[in-house]
């Protein structure tokens, strides 16, 4: 553990959750840099501020250096991997749908049209999107895609 | 102006008009986009090193071999200046057309 890990044990242990390439890169490098900004911030007010930001940060991109992770190092077996989990998330909503679908409930009124909608955007988000994505990362250039995915 | 140019995002735009001038370490960087932005834009480190990923892999900057102990200094690349070039020219033109419309609206309505 250097100095910074041991000055910022938190950050430094959540770092762990960006891919290990990108952590090898610039772990050390956010770490300095966190250390120069609190080193130059004034006060405590500011610090703290500037703490949530850093924080705040920390999960959407975590996230999108996931999906590009993903993206990069794609050879056939991870591909059959990653298409088998888009699968796996397909076949577990169309397990979950008649539960969802209330059958004893009345589709009428707001509350119905609201239902409606919250179950239009889980078909289109699961039930039809998965098999797409496991049909684009299997048979299309997934390098690209999870970078597109990224930027969302 | 190439017409299938691919314009940055913005962070990255000025990370690049913040390495114009000289090569920058991290927090360097944050500070000149800061300035440079009137305080509009304040990276973090995750989304600044994140944008900087993303620019070494297009080739539009570079590690130097200028560094301190702790600090990596990044410095433009020639596809880089090229880059923004093409960015500069497309804001002009951009710029250009504003002004323009703004002045037929302005006769328009007096």
């Amino acid at each position: 553990m250097n100095d910074l890990q041991k000055r910022f044990p938190v950050y430094a242990a959540m770092l762990h959750l960006y891919p290990r390439s990108y952590r090898k890169a610039f772990g050390d490098q956010m770490l300095q840099t966190t250390a120069d900004m609190l080193d130059d911030s004034k006060g405590k007010t500011d610090r703290a501020k500037m703490w949530v930001a850093i924080v705040a940060n920390i999960p959407g991109e975590i996230v999108r250096q996931r999906l590009i992770s993903i993206g990069e190092s794609m050879n056939i077996s991870k591909k059959v991997i990653v298409s088998l989990v888009w699968m796996a998330i397909c076949a577990g909503a169309v397990l979950l749908f008649p539960e969802l679908r209330k059958p004893g409930e009345a589709w009428t009124g707001n509350a119905g049209f609201l239902r409606l909608i919250y179950l239009a955007l889980f078909i289109l988000t699961f039930i039809v999107a998965s098999p797409i994505m496991a049909a684009l990362t299997l048979l299309g250039r997934p390098r690209s895609l999870y970078a597109k995915l990224a930027k969302i | 102006m190439k017409r299938s140019m691919k314009l940055l995002p913005q962070v990255s735009l000025s990370i690049l008009v913040a390495l114009s001038l000289k090569p920058r370490h991290g927090y360097e960087i944050m500070q000149q986009v800061e300035e440079d932005s009137l305080g509009n834009i304040k990276l973090v480190p995750g989304a600044l090193y994140g944008a900087i990923k993303k620019l070494l892999d297009d080739g539009l900057i570079e590690e130097t071999k200028q560094t301190d102990d702790r600090r990596r200094y990044y410095q433009i690349t020639n596809k880089g200046y090229e880059q923004l070039n093409l960015e500069m020219e497309y804001f002009d033109a951009t710029l250009k057309l504003a002004k323009q419309r703004r002045a037929f609206g302005t006769e328009g309505l007096a």
